[in-house]
């Protein structure tokens, strides 16, 4: 018996010894005139018992497994400053810095606003709105220039906030939300025009931002998915717990009302009572087999994985719940990994449930199981590993036969850069003509100045030939890359790698060299290669190295010494083509660096951002401006929409590039 | 999707609905036997019955609760105004297995929450019934012998504390 329920059975015992004493003594006449103290003292331990029920009632008594569904939620950019905004709700308790951080953050945004639709350098915009100057709002200026200044919360804007019809509930928020809402209403009138040559615009000041901080709010509860065998032992789950009480306050109520049925009815709550201590606990180790349904899935591709228990023992087991172990980067997207199930000896049940596959290496962990007796009165918990033979990881490579996208590469920027024109040789373009020469192609003779030749003479067309080029393919792994829409879409750098996967077939069929680097925590450095065991090793490397885990990194350090490593390990005539969500400034110092060492960069750039909250809006408008920085710089930037393939991307930035 | 091989109960089903369904259907039996008999009982178990199906439908535990001690309270009432042991027993034990299958419903919708179950809930509905059959069967078999003249209530008592010290006095 339960060590908390053995007090309540034993008070139980002894007030209904003393009443059936009392009771038979009252045959005989009145004793010392207890009734009605026994009458009395029924209905107190009536009511007491009966919200002894009530609590036992509320108290769960389910076996705790892990949270294997849960999935690792990317942060869309904008919500830490979302989180931010929110501290300053009019109660007073925001976090002052981080109010002058708001503030800092939207004239910066701003003055890079101002700087590129008037054409102002940096310091000029800043001062400008510094001076209450910009924009036209009179009190979005007012703000800008000074956030602490006269809060216009008029009776209406309060009154609204109250009714909940009016999201911010401050001034402060409600400025915060109308600044940058005029800073949207001018991205969107802007024309951005085609991509500039060697044209210079100062590319903002390199503040952190917020996301900077996401890494840090990414908690996993790995304890809960432990990798070992563990065996709770019989542990007591509490059902039929209330039935002493129950059994008291029936007997209580029956002294109270003098009914010897409501007495007797507390009987049956004992009969139950005598069931639950009569069970005895499962000792039963059931065998669990996993079997996955596809050997290397692509990504996105329904995997089916089936959980079969077997119970190789000559002992019932009656009730017994299954938790497979689900690797938390695999949504589960049909069925469900948790099944109840009654296992006779010998006997064997399976049930099968859906994943969709993810990009990597993910193991699964044990099958976490809870057998409980008949009664249910106690369960044994226990993680089990899978019987031999069974599956316990998926593997999910990107393809290296995905659908080349073909991105042109820079033509003109060193002396040995590129897919650049060379000499006269095999090609498409024009370049000379010469003399004929036995063994010349009849193809490449110019038959046009034959006709025009009196004397007959030969001539050989010659067309400029086009050297490989050198490319390095560059993926940006720091923590502040893992970041999503939020759609269900897959995070930045799993777009950023599916895109490097096509880019990097397209480049290999091209007879480009490419190698691979990781810009991370852990560095990758590929070096640049042909062939198809080439294109297969990178497609493998994109797919499951280390250098690219599927959820982000425990440190988001920048190593600045990066570029000068790659500038040591790769040619000097490597172009980069950097993968980046450009979320934040890092970036800015890399491809200065980069281009300084003589390496033209390209920037592919999945876009993370949405057109949600304050924070998120603000968080698309300075990537947008980041975006056409670089374009003004010089650097090729190809946004990709999450919704729209590369191929589209990579079409529409070709416009601007050849305007 | 479930394949089951040679089981008890072959048939899966949404999680804690077996339990449900069962308390639900103890509630209704518990209005049906006291109801009838004593005004106070009808109300109170027919609110202790809506109250236990709108907390499973509303996932709601407390709500099932306030609806189970509602139905304890009925059949209570339904003791004080002398209700024959025939109807009182059962709806006695209904009542717990209300109470029981109720509560398990809710442990079991929160441990596998989106998951089947085939056959355990049925198993633990028909264990814990035929125990409540056998336990108001004993009980209805003793307040038949018992004779006028001895204090029923008193032989009750003993025979509950002897149970009772037992229980609690075993190691």
């Amino acid at each position: 018996m339960r060590p908390d329920v053995r007090p309540r059975v034993a008070v139980l015992g002894i007030a209904a010894l003393a009443g059936g004493v009392l009771a038979l003594l009252e045959v005989q006449g009145d004793f010392l005139g207890a009734s009605a103290a026994l009458f009395a003292l029924g209905g107190v331990l009536g009511v007491a018992m009966t919200y002894l029920v009530y609590r036992d009632w509320s108290s769960t008594r389910s076996v705790e497994f892990p949270d294997v569904e849960r999935q690792r939620e990317f942060p869309s950019p904008g919500s830490e400053f979302d989180r931010m905004l929110s501290q300053f709700d009019g109660s007073g308790r925001g976090h002052l810095p981080d109010r002058q951080s708001i503030h800092q953050r939207l004239v910066e945004v701003g003055a890079r606003l101002l700087a590129y639709t008037e054409q102002y350098s940096q310091e000029e915009a800043t001062a400008a709105i510094e001076n209450g100057e910009w924009p036209g709002d009179p009190e979005v200026a007012a703000f800008l220039e000074d956030p602490d200044g006269e809060e216009s919360d008029s009776l209406g804007n309060q009154l609204l906030s109250k009714l909940g019809r009016d999201e911010p509930t401050s001034a402060f928020q409600r400025n915060v939300r109308r600044t940058v809402d005029d800073f949207a209403d001018r991205i969107e009138l802007l024309d951005f025009g085609p991509d500039a040559g060697d044209s210079t615009i100062l590319l903002g000041s390199a503040s952190a931002t917020d996301e900077d901080q996401t890494g840090r709010r990414w908690s996993v509860d790995t304890e809960s998915r432990s990798e070992d065998e563990t065996d709770s032992g019989a542990i007591s789950t509490g059902t039929w717990r209330g039935m002493t009480s129950i059994a008291l306050a029936l007997v209580g109520f029956g002294f109270l009302l003098q009914e010897a049925t409501v007495v007797l009815a507390g009987t049956v709550a004992v009969g139950f009572g005598v069931y639950a201590e009569a069970s005895r606990p499962v000792r039963v180790t059931p065998v669990v087999e996993r079997s996955i349904g596809a050997d290397n899935p692509s990504p996105g591709d329904e995997v089916e994985v089936t959980v079969t228990v077997r119970n190789e023992s000559d002992r019932l087991v009656p009730d017994l719940a299954v938790v497979d172990g689900v690797p938390e980067g695999l949504p589960v997207t049909e069925g469900s990994p948790r099944h109840g199930m009654v296992l006779r000896p010998g006997a064997s049940a399976s049930y099968t449930y859906t994943v969709t596959a993810r990009r990597g290496v993910h193991t699964f962990g044990p099958a976490y199981t809870a057998a409980r007796d008949l009664a249910g009165t106690t369960a044994r918990t226990r993680s089990l590993s899978v019987s031999e033979g069974s599956d316990t990881s998926l593997r999910c490579t990107l393809s290296p036969e995905a659908f080349p996208t073909t991105v042109s590469l820079h033509q003109q920027t060193g002396g040995l850069l590129g897919r650049m024109p060379a000499g006269g040789g095999e090609g498409i373009e024009f370049h000379s003509t010469r003399e004929y020469r036995p063994g010349d192609s009849m193809s490449r003779i110019d038959w046009k100045h034959l006709a025009r030749s009196a004397e007959d003479e030969l001539t050989t067309v010659r067309f400029r030939e086009e050297r490989a080029a050198t490319v390095a393919i560059v993926i940006d792994t720091y923590p502040v890359a893992y970041l999503a829409n939020g759609s269900g879409d897959a995070n930045a750098v799993d777009q950023a790698l599916e895109a490097a996967t096509r880019l990097t077939g397209s480049l290999l069929d091209d007879g480009d060299q490419v190698g691979v680097a990781a810009l991370g925590e852990t560095p990758l450095w590929i070096s640049p290669d042909v062939g198809m065991d080439h294109r297969k090793r990178l497609a493998e490397l994109l797919s499951v190295d280390d250098a690219f885990p599927p959820t982000p990194p425990e440190s988001g350090e920048y190593h600045p010494r990066w570029v000068r490593e790659f500038h040591r390990r790769y040619p000097s005539e490597t172009q980069t083509i950097l993968l980046s969500p450009l979320c934040d400034e890092r970036y800015l110092f890399l491809v200065r660096r980069l281009q300084g060492f003589g390496h033209p960069v390209t920037i592919v750039s999945p876009d993370p951002t949405v057109d949600g909250t304050v924070g998120e809006r603000l968080a698309r408008i300075d990537r947008r401006m980041r975006i056409e920085a670089l374009r003004e710089s010089g650097v090729r930037v190809v946004d990709m929409d999450p919704s729209e393939s590369l191929a589209t991307a990579v079409s529409e930035a070709s416009e601007r590039w050849s305007q | 999707m479930v394949t089951v091989s040679d089981t008890v109960f072959g048939r899966a089903h949404q999680a804690g609905s077996v339990l449900g369904a069962a308390a639900l259907g103890a509630a209704v039996l518990t209005v049906v036997l006291v109801g009838p008999v004593y005004v106070v009982s009808l109300l109170a178990t027919a609110v202790g019955a809506l109250g236990v199906t709108l907390g499973l439908v509303r996932e709601d535990r407390r709500f099932a609760g306030i609806g189970v001690i509602a139905l304890l309270g009925g059949v209570v009432a339904a003791g004080w105004v002398g209700t024959a042991p025939e109807r009182l027993l059962p709806a006695t034990a209904l009542t717990l297995l209300c109470w029981e299958f109720g509560s398990s419903s809710f442990d079991r919708r929160t441990e596998l929450r989106g998951g089947n179950v085939s056959g355990s809930e049925l198993l633990h509905v028909g264990a814990a019934t035929g125990v409540g059959v056998l336990g108001t069967g004993i009980a209805y078999g003793g307040s038949r012998v018992l004779e006028v003249g001895v204090s029923t209530i008193g032989v009750i008592l003993l025979l509950v504390a002897a149970v009772a010290l037992g229980m609690a006095l075993r190691d």
